[in-house]
């Protein structure tokens, strides 16, 4: 079974800052993290390859370079291969032109699965596992909560997608993209101590723009499809607290101020 | 010997009802909050103890004291259960932890000389409530205080927030009572001062149990006037900008009880809501009306003085409300417990080390430079700063606090994580004149330093080991190098 994972390495919104001086948001500073969706779908594919140890993973990322100790990590958990798809010239790609880039490099690749994350933390779209399968001409499954069965041999897999209040069950033939949906239980082994400062370098490739072998104009700012005109943001406004006692009268005030707010319905 | 025997020897000395052997308070008791997550993931390295004692009077103290001297077990004396620095840990397979939850009377407040004496299992709320209600204060309030107990605050040395007026335990104290492993009992009287020999006091405060067994402490009382209180809020530049205003403030003998410079990253912790990016300076004024407008007066004349580094000031109301919350409840240790059975998470931790004015600022910057530079993990840190809470005429401490997100092992995140952060900032503390550890104790894993911390004084502490503790029984591995122990810490 050949298994490969697309992951982004995405900015903690927690630590990003927003300079007022500048009016910008300060990236650089802020610490990269796996996208908690793809770190699922890595955590599965890692899953089966324990049930089937002749299973080989390749975790493909495009990604800044500073992205490079993840993807180490990424291997010291026991991925086969994990490259780095990183160029300056890569900048400024939405999702039309990322989506492009990873399908460029898939497609140099035998896989029976293509497993990601159905969202990032920092868009949010779910472009890119849709529009990765459309460059690839594979049957996408997005949402997928469990990968209830599945048999390369004979070519198919079963998956349960969670649709908000149902669960539907689906087959699927492979090869295919299987985009999860986060789950909490479902998490990356912890690096054995010996593997933390294990030298993962003929693991790990980086390749830059001219590797894909691409054309300049269908990559960054060039060739991508959303142009953005203006970015706008909205100013905030200190409200001071609202302090309530741990009391009757206190919850009913945190609910009529929710409800006021609309995060609650009545 | 083993375990049963130290069992039964114990219950020679103690009823039944004074011994627990149960195996979940056994575990429990083997480490402190310092393997905090290993604990929680149930993946300690270390031996159980073989029973938890609960001696009610001095004498029963001693009794056990002296039958551990003369079979050679481990003491590990505990009260208040909050220690850090793995001072509570266990590293001894027969080893009594001597809990001083029964020795829980406040025995006299004596409100005209202004003086309070507790038993070691008093906790540190019970007593400042009591007090309260005759118009006083302890005047000590570390995070810790609804669970600290006295013993443990004063065998630890400890400090509480509002330092930079009332002082640290060992400016509290006014006498007590322990005993040490000879059975012997010492009580060192309550007087106002003396010039009678050293301070024997100091055997005692900061101990750690490494010594002798405190029983009971006889403290301070202050006149308390918390309708006073006023507090000032700033955003400054830099840690620098914040630690010049700390100095001139102190500089000028005015002692606020509350003087506080934050990074930025640490701002974000408790400041989110108007930190706005930068680092945070605080203060509270408390005392009586004149007190208040004085200090307030000094607060407010060194950050005009300084007003370079000052951004902007905070609404007073933003400090007033963090003052109101600032201590940890057995339900928040609880729920950070919990937090880490269920996840691959903890809330962080600290170093706390000290330095005079001139160094905090070079000591900050390098350590904060050498973390990112040179710890291996530095891409799992998920937080990196710290805060001057404590401040002297002479200097002030440095709370160095991080996070990370934990990709190993729970029984290998300290020597992944802390203790390669720990180190960086220990040797840059050492190699700058300053000391390792402003007010958590050694405990059990900065030991491997403790001759560095003292130099030549050394002697004089290892001397004291050798003369109260020749059997080496009471906490062993605290305080001083045990190549046994060694095991445990790497």
């Amino acid at each position: 079974m050949r298994i490969a994972c697309m992951l982004k390495p995405v900015l903690d919104v927690g630590e990003l800052r927003y300079n007022r001086d500048r009016n910008v948001l300060e990236r650089d500073r802020a610490r990269l993290v796996l996208n908690p969706e793809d770190a699922t779908a890595v955590a599965m594919a890692l899953e089966l390859k324990r049930a089937d140890p002749a299973a080989t993973i390749e975790v493909v990322s495009m990604a800044p370079r500073r992205a490079m100790p993840h993807l180490e990590d990424l291997v010291r958990r026991g991925v086969d291969q994990a490259t780095l798809l990183t160029d300056r010239r890569h900048a400024g790609s939405d999702t039309w032109a990322t989506s492009r880039v990873l399908a460029h490099h898939l497609a140099t690749r035998d896989f029976d699965l293509v497993l990601c994350g159905t969202h990032t933390l920092d868009s949010g779209t779910g472009q890119v596992p849709a529009q990765v399968a459309e460059a690839l001409d594979l049957p996408l499954m997005a949402g997928v909560a469990e990968l209830v069965d599945l048999n390369t041999e004979e070519g198919w897999a079963v998956v349960d997608v969670d649709a908000e209040d149902v669960v539907l069950r689906f087959r699927v033939g492979l090869p295919a993209v299987l985009a999860f949906r986060y789950a909490p239980s479902r998490t990356l082994p912890p690096i054995g101590y010996g593997d933390l400062t294990r030298d993962v370098a003929g693991q790990v490739a980086v390749l830059g723009f001219d590797a894909l072998g691409m054309d300049e104009s269908e990559l960054g700012l060039r060739g991508s499809l959303t142009q953005v005109r203006r970015i706008e943001t909205d100013a905030l406004e200190a409200k001071d607290p609202i302090r309530v006692r741990a009391d009757r009268e206190g919850i009913d005030e945190v609910f009529r101020t929710l409800a006021e707010k609309g995060f609650l319905c009545r | 010997m083993d375990k049963n025997a130290v069992i039964e020897l114990v219950a020679q000395v103690l009823p039944a009802s004074q011994i627990n052997t149960a195996a979940d308070d056994l575990y429990d008791a083997s480490a402190d909050r310092y393997k905090k997550y290993a604990k929680a993931r149930k993946v300690l390295d270390v031996p159980t103890p073989a029973a938890i004692v609960y001696p009610r009077t001095t004498t029963e103290v001693a009794q056990i004291l002296t039958m551990c001297n003369e079979h050679g077990i481990n003491v590990i004396p505990r009260a208040g259960k909050t220690a850090t620095e793995g001072g509570l840990e266990n590293w001894k397979e027969n080893t009594l932890v001597v809990d001083a939850r029964d020795l829980d009377r406040i025995l006299e407040i004596d409100e005209y000389n202004m003086q309070a004496t507790v038993e070691a299992g008093v906790t540190l709320q019970r007593l400042e409530d009591e007090v309260n209600k005759l118009g006083l204060t302890t005047g000590h309030s570390p995070q810790s205080k609804p669970v600290a107990k006295y013993g443990g605050l004063v065998a630890t040395r400890s400090i509480g927030q509002f330092s930079t007026l009332y002082g640290g335990i060992e400016d509290m104290v006014v006498g007590l009572e322990c005993v040490f492993p000879d059975g012997h009992v010492s009580r060192i009287k309550n007087v106002p001062r003396r010039a009678g020999g050293p301070d024997i006091r100091h055997i005692a405060i900061g101990n750690e149990g490494a010594l002798c067994y405190i029983t009971e402490v006889t403290v301070k009382l202050f006149r308390h006037f918390p309708e006073n209180n006023a507090f000032f809020g700033y955003l400054v530049a830099d840690v620098a900008s914040g630690i010049k205003v700390l100095r001139e403030v102190m500089a000028n003998g005015y002692r606020p009880s509350v003087a506080r410079v934050y990074s930025e990253e640490d701002a974000r912790q408790h400041f989110e809501h108007f930190y706005k990016g930068h680092c945070v300076l605080l203060f509270m004024a408390e005392g009586t009306k004149g007190i208040v407008q004085a200090t307030s007066a000094g607060i407010e004349e060194a950050v005009e003085k300084f007003s370079d580094g000052i951004l902007e000031p905070v609404d007073p109301r933003h400090i007033a409300s963090w003052f109101e919350h600032l201590n940890w409840s057995q339900q928040d240790i609880d729920d950070e417990f919990q937090e880490m059975v269920d996840g691959d998470s903890h809330s962080g931790f600290t170093t706390e080390v000290s330095a005079d004015w001139a160094t905090i600022p070079v000591l900050y910057d390098r350590v904060i430079e050498r973390v990112r530079s040179e710890f291996p993990r530095a891409h799992d840190l998920t937080m990196l700063g710290g805060h001057s809470s404590h401040s002297y005429v002479n200097g002030t401490n440095m709370y160095f606090v991080y996070n990370y997100a934990i990709n190993c092992a729970p029984e290998d995140e300290m020597r992944v994580y802390h203790h390669p952060i720990q180190r960086i900032i220990v040797e840059e503390t050492l190699k700058l004149g300053g000391s390792m550890c402003h007010h958590h104790g050694i405990g059990k894993f900065r030991n491997e330093w403790t001759k560095d911390e003292h130099g030549s004084a050394y002697y004089m502490l290892d001397k004291l080991k050798q003369a109260f503790d020749p059997r080496g029984v009471m906490n062993f591995g605290t305080i001083f190098y045990q190549e046994e122990g060694a095991r445990f810490q790497r």
